[in-house]
């Protein structure tokens, strides 16, 4: 990979393209322009239809309900036929969307396409097979795994025989245009990924969970915050990070450690990794002396195309790979580089337990032909990995590249699979990671199913587990979550007549064990946190109620009860015993329009019967951050802390970092800090991030930390800029 | 960027007015876009209105908040080159002959409505040859240059988007752009 690198950032381009061909490149590009912008021009000058007026269009959406895809089913019935069935081609496009990959069953006509392609492809491959095959085999470059891997996860994936295998599960690029059907896949695809981005994975259950099983909290223990994350025991990686005597920020080209001492800050060191252009930083772990830091970098190549005669021009491709990098931080001012591990693809997220680093990384599976398919096989410390470690289901237009790494042995993989698929959102408990993606099926009814993978990493070893459909689609990061064995996940379908939520408890082996259905009918789940053996969750139509149900008893989970309140919360957080905290917005009941950000503090000592114990609606905030960016959000019911972003739009957009205490059956405000116009936005989402030590509170934004003193009315302490 | 966010929120809620804000902003472009892929104003009109209905009814789904102009791109390219595709009756075929006859312009969607000339004599006549040497183009040529120019698309998500090679897409949009270069010399 390394050898790789050096020779493709070399820009060939200068240096061999001869004067002529460069030439007509320019010359012809000249003229291209200027083609491109008569044909903008051109296109001014039509006159735009009246109907497609914005005021129009939202005449014509108010006339037609005013009701977004979770209110739909209370539009008004008399619809004209044409409207209905705009609707209905929404339905079909809804559907597309959530559904995990190019996996649908067509029937009639399309499902012949469909199988026509597949025959295809398989006929191309088998042209080629043999010539890849010799390749194959003689390239010494491919890892043998040093262990071998369950066979399979279910019946979803099982592991290749060989790469003839994996190739064939790709989808050949070949001139199918026509083919509209894979261009819906596609769209879903994207639109998964897009629920990726949001809903990785889900778990912060648990620390709530272990927290109220009597368990020691971390923070508790030793002071300070810790990134909010989905699952106790599971790190997660961050821009911020502290372990109480350093602040550690992710810069754009360095890792800034600021020594932190009651309140006061000073730079303690900066771990400045070798990085080429185009490469960035995405998150970093902490743990005592060792800091690990992902990196991503973008590997662009330039060739030449002179297959056509018409056009001789250089093409650009970009190879996306991942590395991280250990070191050992022992002393801040001379952090030590102890080793390296790169895998293909470009990084999703990564999770840490105990000494394992595991990084995820996808790579898509779009335009290879048979003569390129070879390249579709990743490749981990520049070595292809090998046929026995790569998952294939039936066809895949993506591959998950899952790697694990031992802090000890940082410049090796302890592990590596490749489970290939059509996009999935992670979630990771402390037995499992858990792949699951939605799937429309049109041939069952109008139903989508959540199809959810598990993968064991004990000690760093992946392995397929087991698989399973449940009915619906996961529609909160936090509404999946694993509990001794056992996968408790919440989902909603849509697409029945009427819209209903279930929930579903699964074995280890993901075997059903019990189940609720038709719960809250008309209402979608909009938030959803587990503690211990309780789930509670947020359905919304025009009210808030919260649910709680029991799964002490897996095979017999139970309905315990619910309590309703304007609004909605989007992003629920235990708080201490017997409390979950709500954070989400208050909406006017007949109109729906947000009336402002709202807190709600829910009593659930009694499951069977929770109560409102305050509300506080912050009018003047029209977002909250909690939801979509969870990591912004610092909540500690031991410290007494509920740190939250929230922004005002109304006219201009301004950012504030909230904190609330909840004191004597009330919230109090404590800090609004006004953070401007504008904040950073990176992969993680908003950038700023709050953090404790001890009674100081932290503020990291990616200008600069401010301190506030937290027994002193959080008065302003001290600042330090960042680099 | 920011307000954008806000914005989808509100749309997820059911705001009909920040749908239309978020939808002001690219419907010139969606418009042109569907017009030049698919010649018919009437079309073009059609197919906008059912994204507009389409992405409202659905936004609930849209989970990247900034994500707004590029996910109602993605469903407008769909239906339009669905609508080409429909153009074609119920040929099903995906071999060779018939893509090779689509590139040569023969089979081209019954008569598509351009307007008639009195329509577009207010025009500059320029603009009136550039369009109609873009409408004598191939469909999929049209498909390749209206997204790259009206919605913004880089030769790597139209080859991703129509399972292509971005070599091969690069080259068949070169070669769009000469042939139009060339008509419009002969004019």
């Amino acid at each position: 990979m390394n050898d790789k690198i050096k020779q493709t950032n070399k820009p060939k381009a200068s240096g061999e393209m001869n004067g002529n061909a460069k030439d007509i490149q320019e010359n012809g590009s000249r003229t291209e322009k200027e083609i491109e912008e008569k044909i903008l021009a051109s296109a001014e000058t039509e006159p735009i239809p009246e109907s497609l007026l914005p005021e129009n269009i939202a005449k014509k959406l108010k006339e037609n309900g005013g009701s977004s895809a979770r209110h739909s089913s209370q539009l008004p019935k008399h619809r004209s036929a044409r409207f209905r069935h705009m609707a209905e081609a929404a339905a079909a496009i809804a559907l597309a969307v959530v559904v995990g990959g190019v996996t649908l069953r067509w029937t009639g006509q399309q499902k012949e396409l469909s199988d026509s392609t597949v025959g295809m492809g398989t006929g191309l491959l088998e042209e080629t097979a043999e010539r890849e095959k010799a390749d194959v085999d003689e390239d010494e470059n491919i890892d043998r795994s040093r262990k071998e891997h369950a066979s399979e996860a279910g019946e979803l994936y099982h592991l290749a025989a060989d790469y003839d295998e994996v190739y064939d599960v790709i989808p050949l690029t070949d001139y199918i245009f026509y083919e509209w059907e894979k261009e819906e896949a596609r769209s879903d695809i994207a639109a998964t990924a897009e629920a990726d981005t949001v809903s990785g994975a889900s778990a912060e259950a648990d620390v709530a969970a272990d927290l109220a099983e009597g368990i020691q909290d971390l923070s508790a223990e030793n002071d300070f915050s810790t990134t909010n994350l989905q699952e106790y025991g599971v790190d997660e990686s961050d821009i911020v990070k502290t372990d109480g005597n350093y602040i550690y920020v992710v810069r754009e080209r360095q890792v800034q450690i600021v020594k932190i001492s009651d309140g006061n800050m000073k730079t303690a060191g900066m771990i400045r990794p070798e990085m080429a252009a185009a490469d960035s930083l995405e998150e970093l772990y902490v743990d005592g002396d060792r800091l690990y830091l992902v990196i991503s970098c973008v590997d662009t190549e330039m060739s030449s195309d002179t297959d056509d005669a018409l056009v001789d021009f250089y093409s650009v491709s970009s190879d996306d790979s991942v590395k991280l990098l250990t070191y050992d931080i022992s002393d801040p001012a001379r952090a030590e580089l102890l080793g390296t591990v790169t895998q293909d693809g470009y990084y999703y997220t990564s999770r840490k337990v105990g000494n394992y680093v595991y990084i995820f990384s996808w790579k898509d599976l779009y335009g290879y032909t048979e003569d390129t398919i070879k390249n579709a096989i990743p490749s981990v410390q520049g070595i292809k990995v090998s046929a026995d470690c790569i998952y294939i289901p039936e066809e895949a237009t993506s591959e998950l590249i899952i790697t694990s790494v031992d802090g000890n042995e940082p410049d090796r993989t302890t592990d590596q699979i490749v489970v290939m698929n059509s996009g999935a959102s992670i979630y990771m408990g402390t037995q499992g990671i858990y792949l699951y993606n939605s799937r429309y099926d049109s041939s069952q009814s109008n139903t989508v199913y959540t199809e959810i993978a598990k993968f064991s990493y004990k000690d760093g070893y992946l392995d397929g587990v087991g698989a399973a459909s449940v009915v619906g689609s996961v529609e909160d990061t936090f509404a999946i979550s694993e509990k001794n064995d056992y996968l408790r996940v919440l989902t909603t379908d849509w697409y029945s007549s009427e819209r209903t939520n279930l929930l579903y408890v699964l074995d280890e082996n993901l075997s059903l064990c019990g189940e609720i259905r038709d719960i809250a009918t008309g209402e979608s789940i909009y938030a959803a946190r587990y503690l211990g053996d309780m789930a509670y969750f947020i359905t919304y139509r025009n009210t808030d109620p919260l649910y709680v149900a029991d799964l002490s008893d897996p095979q017999n989970p139970q309905l315990l009860g619910n309590v309703e309140i304007s609004g909605f919360s989007d992003y629920l957080h235990p708080y201490g015993d017997g409390k979950m905290l709500g954070i989400g917005y208050e909406t006017d009941e007949d109109s729906r329009p947000l009336l402002g950000v709202k807190l709600v503090m829910f009593d659930t000592e009694d499951p069977a019967e929770p109560k409102i114990l305050d509300t506080e609606v912050l009018s003047e905030m029209n977002y909250t951050a909690s939801d979509a960016y969870y990591k912004t959000v610092m909540i500690d019911a031991e410290k007494n802390l509920i740190g939250f972003l929230t922004a005002d739009y109304d006219s201009d957009v301004s950012w504030y970092y909230q904190v609330y205490r909840w004191d004597e059956g009330g919230f109090r405000e404590v800090l609004v800090q006004d953070l401007g116009n504008e904040i950073s936005w990176g992969r993680s989402g908003m950038e700023v991030r709050g953090v404790y030590v001890g009674n100081y509170f932290y503020l990291v934004t990616t200008e600069e930390i401010k301190s506030y003193a937290m027994e002193d009315e959080f008065s302003l302490f001290a600042e330090i800029a960042l680099q | 960027m920011e307000k954008e966010r806000f914005l989808v929120k509100r749309a997820k809620h059911g705001d009909v007015e920040a749908f239309a804000q978020l939808y002001e902003k690219i419907y010139q472009n969606l418009y042109r876009f569907a017009l030049y892929t698919l010649k018919n104003p009437q079309d073009a009109e059609d197919v906008v209105s059912d994204t507009v209905a389409d992405a409202f009814a659905q936004i609930g789904q849209l989970k990247k908040e900034d994500a707004f102009s590029s996910w109602m791109y993605r469903i407008l390219t769909n239906k339009c080159n669905r609508r080409i595709r429909d153009y074609y009756g119920q040929r099903t075929q995906t071999d060779s002959s018939i893509l090779e006859s689509v590139e040569d312009g023969e089979n081209a969607p019954a008569q598509a409505a351009i307007p008639s000339d009195s329509e577009w004599t207010s025009r500059q006549e320029e603009h009136m040859d550039v369009r109609d040497a873009f409408f004598e183009l191939a469909d999929e040529e049209r498909l390749i240059l209206a997204m790259h120019l009206f919605l913004g698309y880089t030769s790597k998500e139209i080859a991703a988007f129509l399972e292509m090679n971005e070599n091969t897409v690069r080259s068949r949009e070169s070669r769009a752009l000469q042939k139009m270069g060339n008509r419009l010399k002969g004019v």
